[in-house]
């Protein structure tokens, strides 16, 4: 049995219901009554930086290919009798899943036959099967996922800023691996990775729509005692290695076919543990609201002086391992963007933020914030993602309220600093050029 | 009772073709707000995508886009955004709004009315300067709009599209990329665009929408007294072009230094929004590629391992089809053939109980979805009432039950392959 409890917020006027279940699962249900749509998800803590780990108790680490816990993801849909995203039809219902640093995330949405769908979810996630062929197979579809987004100039420029930006910390390396790093995995070690972090111990549970929340964790219970668990579920090494203030380089240049240049700056966050997450997250993002945002000083004379445009921002992206910041977009000048960026952050650390400034960006934060509660999969994926960074989720409207002139700058001081940045940028190859097309139909 | 029937919009006549949509909804906490401007597409293309950007730019009361946005912030946070697409032979300008409902922010009154006043101010008052639009502001907004168009290629899978859906309407309006072309920047001027702001305001279509925790007379009597409309009359709008496809598709090759290949099909679909047929198209393309358990992904991607993604989608405002697929430069005959094997399996009749009820169930699920979503929902509807079709989820749903397997197969034998379009490496 499992003890249930009820949390919420009186400014959203809403409440969920959690608990723990089976195998230390942390299970929570989000009622939204009068929804059709109903959502169900699972994360478990597995992320592309979890390359080095013990693979049993007592054991020692031992690294895996980069790109494997992606892999996984896709592995998991292969199943000896049936295919998975067939029997998610059946019930009108859509899935899938994604991977990102630190969590795998699996979900289905459909607005019929939830339990059915929730069954098939759990099957889904806890009874894998490992077939020699099937993994051939698909390191042919995820060579050409990577390529796809090798294929973006944006996601180019991302993922060279990382492996700027840090050098030892696994952030730095793309998530999905490298059409070279996938061909190292097979079974095996498919097979340790998912005893080793499909625990329930180790995984979140979410659901959101028109449902009753203790019938739903019924059936969870139910359903995941028939699951076979691999590991006893014991704590998790995962041997992080340390991040020096340095980076790997300042500067990652590269020409691509691509319009116009665009720049990226990174700043990485080493201060990590001196305030809560929650708090963290909300005053650095603040602070770029303030400084880069559509109100800024900045961002007013040079959209006007045309060295930026729409498609400039800055955003903060925070977790316990590691975190930073990304202001950037596509200019003619990106070498004089990235020093106004730096002369910026530079003027700021000698003025002081204005109250009324501060005030105004946490009203437009938390007007965003009780807007963000009205669609399933955003309610669940956003209780997910806090959950698995040990966020309350109901705590943000107090936390934002508590946030001050004097917060704000400390974390200037301390994260937006020089040398813990690096600077991406992409450039139009020089024989860019209208791309040739030629017409082989057959002539009338 | 049943939950779709619950919710429906409600009609008021604002003006002389302009009317207001309100679907009074208690399930959200925000309250989304369209506006939706309609003209034909045709030559004036680039300066109907500028118009709205040079808008965004500021109003009488906001002449600034920082203006602009603390008086969003302040609004707790309301979203504002411009921008144009394209509705079959219509090229629509569109203006949103988002705002939390004032009722979860103590001592706020008032956000939705404000909000409906901004969106009245940003459409009527542009800062002018002169006979003209702010010359500043069209000038910005023109090398901006340049960047944008010439950005296409940076994006290889819109890039592919867009090259595309060129070659296959050559001549037709569609053929215009919604964002206009470069050539046309230099000849507009400040007060060309201002003329072109009246006019529209005078003379177009517009419908506006709002959706939310909202009592419809209210906001009826809060849009007419916001909007002050003088109209002329109103300009009657081009009806979609149908055409066949050619007795063999076209194939159109392109070359640039890309890490995968980018294949793109279009296909006369035979049938719009106009047509009673469009519902058999649409559960066609259900079958060949719009789900995970549609014939394309289990054969393009699951069964032969060619491509990450593989899907179709119904332009069902133009009556196209497009199948995409990216896959390895060496698997360009093999990915065509394949993908070409779907559709004929289709169109020989193989096609399972099992696959239509699939199909069928997610279909439903897609339409009683957007009951979920106001915005989709919004422009959704907004598609369908430019061809006269006002349908209910209820009732779209019962058009999804009673398509039969013949009906398929009968719409996949008029879908014809138009133009085959592949990016490739350069050699």
């Amino acid at each position: 049995m499992f003890q249930v409890k009820a949390i919420g917020n009186r400014l959203l006027r809403e409440r969920m219901v959690a608990a723990t279940l089976a195998g230390g699962l942390r299970a929570a249900v989000f009622p939204k009554p009068g929804l059709l749509k109903k959502v169900a998800c699972f994360a478990t803590r597995y992320g592309s930086i979890d390359l080095v780990f013990s693979p049993a108790a007592g054991q020692p680490p031992a690294p895996t290919p980069p790109g494997i816990a992606h892999f996984l993801e896709h592995q998991l849909f292969k199943k000896p009798d049936f295919d998975v995203l067939m029997e998610f039809g059946k019930f009108g219902a859509s899935s899938n899943a994604f991977t990102d640093y630190t969590t795998t995330t699996y979900y289905f949405s459909g607005t019929e036959r939830f339990e059915e769908s929730l069954d098939l979810l759990v099957r889904l996630v806890f009874f894998p099967h490992f077939a020699d062929e099937r993994v051939a197979r698909e390191k042919q579809i995820i060579e050409q996922e990577l390529r796809m987004y090798d294929d973006s100039p944006d996601y180019r420029l991302y993922k060279n800023l990382m492996a700027a930006l840090y050098r030892e910390h696994p952030v730095r390396l793309d998530i999905g691996g490298t059409v070279r790093t996938i061909q190292d995995i097979d079974r095996g070690l498919l097979e340790r990775c998912y005893r080793r972090f499909y625990h329930p111990s180790n995984m979140w549970f979410v659901a959101c729509g028109d449902l009753d929340p203790e019938r739903v964790m019924d059936q969870l219970s139910r359903a995941l005692s028939q699951g076979t668990f691999g590991s006893d579920g014991a704590a998790i090494e995962r041997n992080y290695p340390v991040e020096p203030v340095q980076t790997f380089q300042r500067l990652a240049r590269e020409r691509a076919v691509v319009s116009r240049p665009r720049v990226l700056i990174g700043f990485k966050d080493l201060d990590l543990s001196s305030s809560r997450l929650l708090d963290r997250e909300l005053s650095t993002s603040v602070l770029l609201d303030l400084l880069f945002g559509s109100t800024s000083a900045f961002h007013q004379t040079w959209y006007r002086q045309g060295l930026i445009d729409d498609s400039f921002s800055a955003s903060y992206t925070s977790d316990t391992e590691f975190s930073f910041s990304l202001i950037g977009g596509e200019t003619e000048e990106p070498d004089r963007l990235a020093e106004a960026v730096a002369r910026e952050i530079r003027r700021a650390a000698r003025a002081r933020l204005k109250k009324r400034d501060i005030q105004r960006a946490v009203r437009k934060r938390l007007g965003r914030y009780l807007r963000s509660f009205d669609n399933p999969e955003g309610i669940a994926f956003l209780l997910l993602s806090c959950a698995v960074r040990g966020i309350d989720v109901f705590g943000v409207p107090d936390a934002l309220k508590k946030l001050t002139v004097r917060r704000l700058e400390e974390r200037l001081r301390a994260h937006l600093r020089e040398e813990q940045a690096a600077v991406s940028i992409i450039e139009p190859a020089p024989e860019v050029q209208r791309p040739k097309s030629e017409d082989r139909s057959p002539k009338p | 009772m049943n939950q779709l029937a619950r919710v429906d919009f409600e009609r008021f006549e604002l003006a002389e073709g302009v009317r207001l949509w309100v679907l009074p909804d208690r399930r959200f906490k925000n309250v989304a707000m369209r506006a939706f401007v309609h003209r034909s597409l045709d030559d004036l293309a680039t300066l109907t995508a500028l118009l709205p950007s040079v808008l965004r730019r500021g109003c009488r009361r906001q002449p600034t886009m920082a203006k602009i946005a603390a008086f969003l912030e302040n609004l707790y946070g309301a979203t504002y955004g411009a921008d144009v697409h394209k509705l079959g032979e219509r090229h629509v300008l569109s203006f949103a709004i988002d705002v939390v409902h004032e009722r979860f922010v103590s001592g706020s009154r008032r956000l939705i009315a404000q909000a409906v006043e901004f969106l009245a101010r940003v459409m009527r008052e542009p800062v002018r300067e002169g006979k003209g639009l702010k010359r500043e502001y069209v000038e910005g907004e023109k090398a901006n709009l340049k960047r944008f168009i010439e950005g296409l290629v940076n994006d290889r899978g819109t890039y592919a599209h867009e090259r595309c859906v060129r070659e296959m309407c050559r001549g037709e309006p569609f053929e215009r990329y919604e964002y206009g072309s470069v050539e046309d920047l230099p000849s507009i001027t400040p007060q060309r665009l201002a003329e072109f702001h009246r006019e529209l305001w005078e003379t177009a279509p517009i419908e506006f929408f709002v959706a939310g925790d909202v009592a419809p007379e209210r906001m009826a009597k809060l849009f007419g007294r916001t909007f002050r409309f003088r109209r002329r009359r109103v300009r009657a709008l081009a009806p979609p072009v149908l055409k066949p496809a050619p007795p063999e598709p076209r194939e159109v090759v392109e070359r640039m230094d890309v890490e995968q290949g980018h294949l793109v099909l279009g296909a006369r679909a035979g049938a719009t929004w106009a047509d009673e047929g469009v519902f058999a198209v649409s559960f066609a393309n259900g079958v060949l590629g719009a789900f995970p358990h549609s014939k394309l992904f289990r054969n393009v991607r699951e069964q032969e391992g060619l491509a990450y993604a593989a899907s179709s989608s119904f332009d069902a405002a133009k009556g196209l089809i497009f199948i995409n697929a990216g896959i390895a430069f060496a698997k360009y005959a093999d990915a065509r053939r394949v993908i070409a094997e779907q559709l004929d399996a289709i169109r020989q009749g193989d096609v399972s109980a099992e696959e239509m009820d699939k199909t069928r169930a997610t279909l439903i699920n897609r339409v009683r979805s957007r009951n979920d979503a106001p915005s989709a929902r919004i422009a959704f509807f907004d598609e369908l009432q430019a061809y006269d079709r006002i349908l209910s989820p209820e009732e779209h749903v019962a058009r999804i039950e009673a398509i039969s397997k013949d009906e398929v197969v009968r719409a996949a034998q008029r879908i014809g392959l138009d133009t085959i379009y592949f990016l490739t490496h350069a050699t």
